[in-house]
Formats: structure tokens, C-alpha cells, sequence
């Protein structure tokens, strides 16, 4: 991480690699954006993101405005028909339009994902950071913190937490927030150990720099490439949480459509609607397939040593 | 060596308390208890609850209970008719010869982890009863994830870049991003309900013979869910630990001697690069008996991660104490076996 901020100095063998001519002279993060805008993998992954999460947040009142369509508009006539004309991907058990609510949950799924993946990096990373710079008895009870939760097995923590403060989207956030930053701050911690006894880090406290000043400036910028990298997988996994609580009931409650508790009651209409359980199942896969590459996308463009270690990394 | 496993052993008693004393915590946080759930019963009236709960040392603070729960409560003069004094069982009718109430649990400390308020059984016994089941899936399935995630790795890392490679590529992130859950509900759709080839659930056909072709049957949607994540992870984690030994200098040596290809891949590299495996059957050991809840909740079957939510959902606070307590149990021991093992393949490697 010691090439943060810092320009990338090439050798005099530029002429032998013809294309790192087109990284002269161009600052980490210039070359971190050049690189993602050359991944075409990398780029499709943040474009379906940006169409779905577009989608959730605008499609809803224009669909509603244009075609008429209630989330929880219920139709006995109109219960399990197919995908067709009027309602692009049918209709519920109830008589509710599928797609609807599909965008609806694509509100709640990514809103959750983008906010609670936000407040544990957040955590996770202050903790990390606190207990890496601090070290000592500080950091000890923290590691006993991390590694105490952290044997419990998660999906009773989450079972037990969603139990007690049954779930509103809001709560859930916080619920999986709060339980999610354990091993973030561990990740942290270890890069800022060795962030710690760096020349410059050493330097900059003999001259008198005061200890937010250190965290700030001098080891926080050197952990920003993790965090990005972090952000991204977490959200990603934190959608198949959500989604599995969701699912078996424990997570947001009906009538709220989230893309997991659509798919609750979707064994017993296996039969009359195969739709019913297909689309909002896509729907998860789809998108914690593109948070997924774009980590991976972010990581060989931010960091320099994942190519040659392939991306392996502790935690 | 052993010295560092008797350290390791000792710096876990701490870490087991705090999970005991949190998961207590939270566990009694969550509104409703265990009297409330089977209260449902009409001959139950509320006083009878009530004398039920102070039986059971429910009226106690939070943290009275988690002692009892530790140590055991039959030190404890319990006071069931809530009047402030300690109450007397009458022996044989005779008002004289009373002797006190007094609790009966002998605490997990004292190896005692009490009665399951819905099976009225040993929590040890319920929890016995379900580990056979659990780990034939469990361990079926990470036998399964083994065989085949291993062999995609090495043989996408020997075709590097290849149409092979670049499938499993495809099917490692996919194999990650799916939910399981979502999965099971497919093959459930597919195989079980449309083809009608496989059952949807149970480990066995009701009132048939008890033959092993039909247990398979039962086992093979769940066993496919739960090792899709193995296989996805493990072929990543293969394929890039064998790119990397294959760059070494030793396998340079090995060709120039004039190994053919396959004694290289096979004796040299794989061999290496299973090295890091070590520590990834650690924790898959510990998620054994833990790791399946949702697979057994689609597939009924009848095992630990079933018998957990359940316990969640009943309120039945042994019962959930219990799993809890095994869970974390083998979890740690898994990470110490873990990087026991990690020293034993890898004999660079010291253990502190």
C-alpha cells in the first residue's frame, strides 16, 4: 500500500512494455480509474449495478403512473398468471404484480446492502485502526471482542438478534451493520500494523504530530484502497444475508416486498408458478455476482500486489 | 507442540465465556419466552405460568439466570408460589417432615446443560439424537466439495487461460453468488417436482424399506446445494495456489530433469499447493454441525441447523444455549486443528 498517493514511477524499460506508456505520469488513483475503465468485466458489473439500482429507485412511480400497477394491490381473478401482457413477470399468489414489487424489493435489497455494508466497513474500520495504532491492552481486548463474536455461530447471532428487535428495513440495517464488521476491522488492524513502523509514520511523530493527525493523514490513506475493496464484497454477501433472513421469515416482514421474502412462500406454488420463483431469485444472483466482480475488478486495480498473489488474503 | 495446543486451549476458556454470557444476554433480550410459547395450551393459566416460571428461575434478573445456567441452581431455595420465602415439598403429607425446594440443574459446568423446554429431554440427548443426520449431510457434502473442487483447481491452473479455465472461472463466482437457498428451491422445482426423479425432502421414503439407494436419493439436492460453495471456493483457492507453485524453481528443476508432465503436476505441484488447504478445513470442520440451517429447513431434514431454528423460534433457551455452546466449541477447536495441521504439511512453519 506504500504506492497510495504517491505517482507510479516507471523504469526505463517502458519501452518494452508498450502499453505502460499509458500510465505515465499519472497518480495512483488516475491509474486505479484507468484501469477498471479498461476491464470490461469490471465495467459491465458497475453498469448493471448502476441500471438496477436506477431501476428500483426511479422504475416504481413511473411504472406505477404509467401502467396503472399497485405493490400491494391484491386480485383474486388475477392470482399466478404467467408473464405477459400487463404484467411483464405475472402476478403473485395474491394477485400482485411481480414486477413491481420486484423493484420495490430491489429498494430495500440495495438500500440495505449499500447502507449496512457502509456502517460496518465504517466500524470496522475506526476499530481496526484503533487497535492497530494503539496496540497493547487496548488491542488485545478488542482482538478478545472480535474473536468472542466471531465463534458464536453467525446464523444463530442473526437468528437471536432478528428475534429481538423484529425487523423493520431500518433495523435490519443497523442488525447487519453491527454484526458485520468483525472481520473487516481484523483486515485492518494487520495492514495497519504494518503501516505503523514505516519511516514516514515514524518521522511524522517525532516532528510533534498529534495522534488523529497520524491516524488520518498518514495510516488511514493507506488502508482507503482495502475499505473500496471491502465496501464492494460486503455488500455483495450482505444481500445473500438479508436475503436468506428474509427468506426464512426472520428478516423484513410481509407486506414489505424484499427479493428473499418473495420467495418465502414460493414452495408451495411450485406447480402453477414457476415464475414466482425464478425472478426474484435472479434478482439476488445477478446482483451479488456483479458486487462480487467489481471487488475483484477494484482489487486488481487497487492493489498492485493481488496480481501476483492472486488475491489470497487472511480472513 | 504441546505446549501450544495447551495454550491455546487455556486462551479459549475466556473466549467461551463471552460467548455464553452474550448469547444469554441477547437470547433473553428477545421478547416472549419459552412458558409464553407453550402457553398456548388452555389448561395453562396464567398463575400456573407463573409458578412454572419461577420453577424454572425465569423471574430471576438476566444474569441470576445465566449463573444458574453456569453453575447450576441447586444451591438455590427456589420460592415457586411467589410469596418471598423459599417453599417445602411436602413428604409423604406430613407437614413436619418438609424439606425445602430447591433447584435441580447441575449447571454446564458441571458437564449439566439442562432440560429442552419443548423435547422435556436432556438438551445433550436432543442435540445427540440430530448430530448422526447432520453430519451425514454435512460431511457428505464436504467430502463432495473436496473431490471435485480440488481436481477443477489443479486442472484449471495446468490449462491456464484455457476453455476449461475459464469455465471454472465462470462457475467459482457464479458458484459463490447464488443463495443456497434459491438453488435448493430450483432443484427442488426441477428434479422433485417437474422430472419427479428425486424426492423433496426428508432423509427417507415414509414406509418403505430402509435401503440405501433411497437414502442417497434423499441426499443428493442437499448434498449438491451445500457443496456448490466448496467446489466454487475451493477450485479458486486450488487454481491460484497451483499457478503459483507451478512458477517455483523446483518445478523448473523437475522438468529439466525430464519428469513427464504429469509426474510434475501430480508429484510436485499438487502436492505443494495443497499445502494452504490446511487451513480451510479448520473452520469447515467447525461449520459441520452448524453450517446447514437454511439446507435443512428446505429439505425437512431432520438435523442440528433444523432443531436450532426451531429452538430460536420456541424460545427454548437450553436447547439454544446447547447449540450455541457446541458450535463455538468446535469452531475453535477447528482453528486449532487447523493450524495444527498447517505445521504438520508445512514444516517451515513453527507453532508459537
Amino acid at each position: 500500500m506504500a504506492t497510495a498517493n504517491q505517482p507510479i514511477e516507471l523504469g526505463t524499460d517502458r519501452s518494452i512494455f508498450g502499453e505502460a506508456r499509458e500510465y505515465k505520469e499519472r497518480g495512483f488513483w488516475a491509474n486505479a480509474a484507468s484501469h477498471v475503465w479498461h476491464d470490461r468485466l469490471t465495467m459491465a458489473a458497475i453498469t448493471v449495478l448502476v441500471f438496477l439500482t436506477f431501476a428500483s429507485f426511479l422504475g416504481p412511480p413511473i411504472l406505477e403512473r404509467f401502467m396503472g400497477l399497485d405493490p400491494n394491490a391484491t386480485s383474486i381473478t388475477e392470482r399466478f398468471l404467467p408473464p405477459g401482457e400487463g404484467h411483464w413477470l405475472g402476478t403473485d399468489y395474491l394477485g400482485r404484480d411481480q414486477i413491481i414489487r420486484l423493484l420495490y424489493g430491489g429498494r430495500i435489497s440495495l438500500g440495505i446492502a449499500y447502507t449496512a455494508s457502509i456502517i460496518s466497513v465504517s466500524i470496522g474500520v475506526i476499530i481496526g485502526i484503533v487497535a492497530g495504532y494503539y496496540g497493547g491492552i487496548l488491542d488485545d481486548i478488542i482482538i478478545w471482542v472480535v474473536t468472542t463474536i466471531g465463534s458464536v455461530p453467525t446464523i444463530f447471532l442473526l437468528l437471536i438478534a432478528t428475534t429481538v428487535w423484529s425487523p423493520s428495513p431500518e433495523v435490519l440495517v443497523l442488525i447487519l451493520g453491527f454484526l458485520g464488521w468483525l472481520g473487516i476491522s481484523r483486515l485492518v488492524r494487520g495492514e495497519v500494523l504494518s503501516v505503523r513502523e514505516r519511516d514516514y509514520v515514524i518521522a511524522a511523530q517525532a516532528v510533534g504530530a498529534k495522534t488523529w493527525h497520524l491516524m488520518f493523514y498518514h495510516i488511514f490513506p493507506n488502508v482507503i484502497s482495502i475499505v473500496i475493496i471491502l465496501l464492494a464484497l460486503d455488500a455483495g454477501s450482505l444481500i445473500l444475508t438479508e436475503s436468506g433472513l428474509s427468506f426464512l421469515g426472520l428478516g423484513v416482514q410481509p407486506p414489505v416486498p424484499t427479493w428473499g421474502n418473495m420467495l418465502t412462500k414460493s414452495q408451495e406454488y411450485f406447480a402453477n408458478a414457476p415464475h414466482l420463483v425464478i425472478w426474484p431469485g435472479l434478482a439476488i444472483t445477478v446482483t451479488v455476482l456483479c458486487f462480487y466482480l467489481l471487488g475483484d475488478g477494484l482489487r486488481d486495480a487497487l492493489d498492485p500486489r493481488s496480481e501476483r498473489h492472486g488475491g489470497k488474503r487472511e480472513g | 507442540m504441546r505446549q501450544f495446543i495447551i495454550r491455546r486451549l487455556l486462551q479459549a476458556i475466556p473466549t467461551l465465556f463471552g460467548i455464553t454470557l452474550f448469547s444469554y444476554l441477547l437470547m433473553l433480550a428477545a421478547p416472549g419466552d419459552p412458558i409464553q410459547m407453550i402457553g398456548f395450551n388452555p389448561d395453562l393459566d396464567p398463575q400456573a405460568m407463573q409458578v412454572l416460571r419461577r420453577q424454572l428461575g425465569m423471574d430471576q434478573p438476566a444474569i441470576v439466570q445465566y449463573v444458574y445456567w453456569l453453575i447450576g441452581n441447586d444451591w438455590v431455595h427456589i420460592d415457586a408460589d411467589g410469596d418471598g420465602a423459599g417453599d417445602y415439598v411436602d413428604v409423604d403429607g406430613d407437614e413436619i417432615k418438609e424439606t425445602p425446594l430447591m433447584g435441580k440443574r447441575q449447571g454446564m459446568l458441571r458437564g449439566d446443560m439442562g432440560l429442552s423446554i419443548q423435547y422435556k429431554q436432556p438438551v445433550w440427548d436432543v442435540i445427540m439424537s440430530r448430530v448422526p443426520k447432520t453430519l451425514q449431510l454435512t460431511l457428505t457434502a464436504l467430502v463432495v466439495g473436496y473431490l471435485i473442487g480440488i481436481p477443477i483447481g489443479v486442472y484449471s491452473a495446468v490449462k491456464h487461460n484455457g476453455v476449461f479455465d475459464q469455465a471454472a472461472r465462470v462457475l467459482a463466482v457464479v458458484g459463490n453468488a447464488v443463495p443456497g437457498f434459491w438453488l435448493a428451491l430450483i432443484l427442488v422445482m426441477v428434479f422433485a417436482v417437474n422430472l419427479r426423479w428425486l424426492p423433496t425432502g426428508g432423509t427417507r421414503t415414509l414406509g418403505g424399506t430402509n435401503d440405501l439407494w433411497d437414502q442417497v436419493k434423499h441426499m443428493i439436492l442437499p448434498v449438491t446445494v451445500l457443496a456448490l460453495g466448496t467446489i466454487a471456493g475451493l477450485s479458486r483457492i486450488m487454481r491460484t495456489e497451483t499457478l503459483e507453485v507451478l512458477g517455483q524453481d523446483y518445478i523448473r528443476t523437475a522438468r529439466a530433469k525430464g519428469l513427464s508432465n504429469t509426474k510434475v503436476w501430480w508429484a510436485h505441484a499438487v502436492r505443494n499447493a495443497l499445502i494452504p488447504l490446511a487451513t480451510f478445513i479448520g473452520p469447515a470442520l467447525g461449520g459441520l454441525l452448524g453450517g446447514a440451517v437454511i439446507t435443512e429447513t428446505i429439505f425437512s431434514w431432520p438435523g442440528m441447523g433444523r432443531l436450532g431454528i426451531n429452538a430460536v423460534f420456541q424460545r427454548d433457551y437450553p436447547l439454544i444455549m446447547g447449540e450455541v455452546v457446541i458450535g463455538a466449541i468446535l469452531y475453535i477447536l477447528g482453528l486449532l486443528v487447523s493450524d495444527i495441521l498447517y505445521a504438520w504439511v508445512d514444516p517451515r512453519i513453527r507453532l508459537r
